[in-house]
């Protein structure tokens, strides 16, 4: 099931330390490649759905894999890491979309666009259509949405994740929900 | 003709991204080699940078303050506040002080990843809009919620780890709770100290919780991380942390989803919180209950006592989405989301009544009178209450709405004190989003 977030989430025994201290330099970069390759994957389809873009989602995605190497040295746990990664990935996601709507004056660029109609195809149309509605979500509804519903995050992950409390991803999650029904109706 | 059941937005959505999950099958290599790494490196550590007569200067600090918070701990595990008596009368002043968790870290202003995490607490003034302090989480934490008492100076604050596993783990790591008091116009503005009591779940996570009157017993609640039912409230003390009473139930939910549904009535006798009861006929119901804390039963339901049931009706756009007690036990307050469930919202419909706050009476279950209605364009929207004084006279209440038009959504919010139908904006620092809201206390 390559659809399916849980499992490809799932980190591996190999990398999670938590409380060794980790090491800096040559060692240091081959832990986070370690990472990179058991995590980058399911973090670009995170951010793909966030983006709607493949290659800005795999940019996103090696940006925060730079900025953890920098930042390597100043972490202590491996389960800091891998937080900073998602903070990373979601923080990039709404710098693209900043980017974007100052650029083209429009809210999102249209979902799926650069999909190809193969990819269109195995979609179907109305998972497109809510995939094109989530995305013109506002950024904290988007994220709410999909860390709950995409990742099944609980209220208190989601929090963690998104940097913000729980009261306010339940607030932005039915918010969000509310928008899609509103968007698809509209759609039909 | 189809029998099936049409699928429920959230299924919709589950469904959606996980088939759009599959169109990503790979990714590139890892782009920075060691040889583009440049490794930042940790600060030196502050001693050295201040140089060899900063020492004792930082030494006297550190002895000073060393024997301030032996003082407040010494308070805190007395049970009692270090300068504050206890308030065991119903309020009747609107807090002038509040304590907001900084949004700013992961605000929409800075441009590439960022790493977030201090989720400091602000302490203002919401009079002057002077912010007072800022209060860092102890290391390796995050703030989540805060809660206010009913002194104006005292709040309780939710800690979580930081570093969230990319998993979903099996459950949120282990919850800490501080009592943090303030001393504004004092060169200590705050004090922060750990509570002793443990609150962690296995397979449930806090949703609530509230300082006593007295300051002595905090009350929490718990819900089922899956499904979301209430599973458990109990009693501690705060100056041992140990556990004096518990109630368990399976059935109900949450009533709005935020630390102020949860409440203690004067005298700490009486503890008030919301629920959805399941299956309830005619429509979701809101229940506002109360709990005598030193009657029998561990049973949170059959030990409850209903004060007001308010009935929903399905397909109206505009429900209860929270209800909160007066601290007289006299007033119900109904504040309500509108365009969330049930029908669709309209603009119109959202200008016009659709979100509001409606006072009911405690003893007839009627509605006495709204207390003030968003007269705005909304498409959705929601309504809670901060705070509430005697009789509902004056409340502190927020709204947060969205505005649909086109391919774009606005969204607004708002927090203001509310009397005889007006809503007074209060001053918050532009660092409290206005989607953080919820994470204001008074």
């Amino acid at each position: 099931m390559t659809g399916q977030p849980s499992s490809e989430l799932s980190i591996s025994k190999g990398v999670q330390q938590t409380t060794e201290t980790l090491p800096t330099g040559q060692e240091a970069w081959q832990r986070v490649s370690a990472l990179y390759q058991t995590h980058a994957l399911a973090l670009k389809k995170l951010a793909f759905l966030m983006t709607g873009d493949q290659p800005t989602a795999e940019d996103v995605v090696q940006d925060a894999f730079l900025g953890l190497c920098r930042r390597w040295p100043s972490l202590h746990e491996t389960d800091s890491a891998l937080g900073y990664l998602r903070i990373s990935v979601l923080n990039g996601c709404r710098s693209v979309h900043r980017v974007r709507f100052r650029r083209r004056g429009i809210t999102l660029d249209a979902p799926a666009e650069s999909a190809s109609a193969e990819d269109i195809a195995i979609l179907g149309d109305a998972n497109r259509e809510v995939l094109v509605a989530i995305r013109r979500l506002p950024a904290r509804q988007r994220e709410a949405v999909v860390l709950r519903y995409y990742l099944d995050m609980s209220e208190a992950q989601a929090a963690q994740a998104m940097g913000v409390s729980r009261g306010t991803v339940k607030s932005a999650t039915s918010r969000g929900i509310a928008a899609l029904a509103r968007m698809l109706e509209e759609t039909k | 003709m189809s029998t099936e059941e049409p699928m429920s937005i959230e299924d919709r959505v589950r469904t959606a991204t996980r088939a759009g999950a599959t169109l990503v099958r790979d990714i590139g290599p890892m782009a920075a080699g060691p040889e583009k790494v440049r490794f930042r490196r940790r600060p030196a550590p502050a001693a050295r940078r201040w140089g060899s007569w900063g020492i004792p200067l930082v030494a006297a600090a550190a002895v000073a303050l060393v024997a301030v918070s032996l003082v407040a701990v010494r308070g805190a595990h007395s049970g009692a506040p270090a300068s504050h008596p206890a308030v065991t009368t119903t309020p009747t002043t609107v807090p002038r002080y509040y304590a907001a968790i900084d949004a700013s870290a992961v605000a929409y202003s800075g441009v590439g990843p960022l790493i977030t995490g201090d989720d400091a607490l602000i302490v203002g003034d919401d009079a002057t809009g002077r912010a007072i302090a800022t209060v860092k989480p102890p290391p390796g934490l995050h703030f989540d919620s805060v809660q206010g008492a009913s002194d104006d100076r005292t709040f309780v604050a939710l800690a979580n780890p930081q570093g969230l596993s990319l998993a979903g783990s099996p459950g949120p790591g282990p919850e800490t709770l501080y009592l943090l008091r303030i001393a504004p116009g004092t060169s200590h503005p705050y004090h922060l100290a750990k509570l002793p009591i443990k609150v962690q779940g296995n397979s449930s996570e806090v949703v609530a919780y509230a300082l006593s009157p007295d300051d002595r017993e905090l009350a929490v609640e718990w819900e089922n991380i899956i499904g979301g039912e209430i599973n458990r409230l109990a009693i501690y003390s705060v100056p041992s942390g140990a556990e004096l009473r518990a109630w368990t139930t399976n059935k109900y939910f949450q009533g709005g989803g935020f630390q102020q549904t949860l409440s203690w009535l004067p005298g700490g006798r009486q503890l008030a919180f919301s629920n959805i009861p399941p299956g309830s006929r005619g429509g979701p119901q809101d229940q506002l209950r109360t709990i005598d804390v030193t009657g029998p039963g561990t049973n949170l339901v059959a030990a409850s006592h209903v004060v007001l049931t308010v009935t929903n009706q399905i397909s109206s756009p505009s429900s209860c989405w929270t209800m909160a007690l007066t601290p007289d036990g006299g007033t119900v307050i109904c504040a309500t989301q509108y365009g969330l469930a049930g029908g669709a919202g309209t603009n119109a419909g959202c200008a016009n009544g659709g979100l509001k706050f409606t006072a009911y009476s405690a003893r007839t279950g009627k509605p006495v009178r709204v207390l003030y209605q968003y007269r705005g364009a909304c498409s959705n929207g929601l309504a809670a209450v901060l705070w509430a004084g005697s009789s509902a006279r004056d409340i502190i209440g927020v709204t947060e709405t969205d505005f649909i038009g086109g391919t774009s959504i606005a969204s607004a919010g708002q927090v203001g004190v509310i009397t005889d139908g007006h809503l007074r904006p209060l001053k918050l620092p532009k660092s409290v989003s206005p989607e953080q809201f919820l994470s204001v206390a008074f």
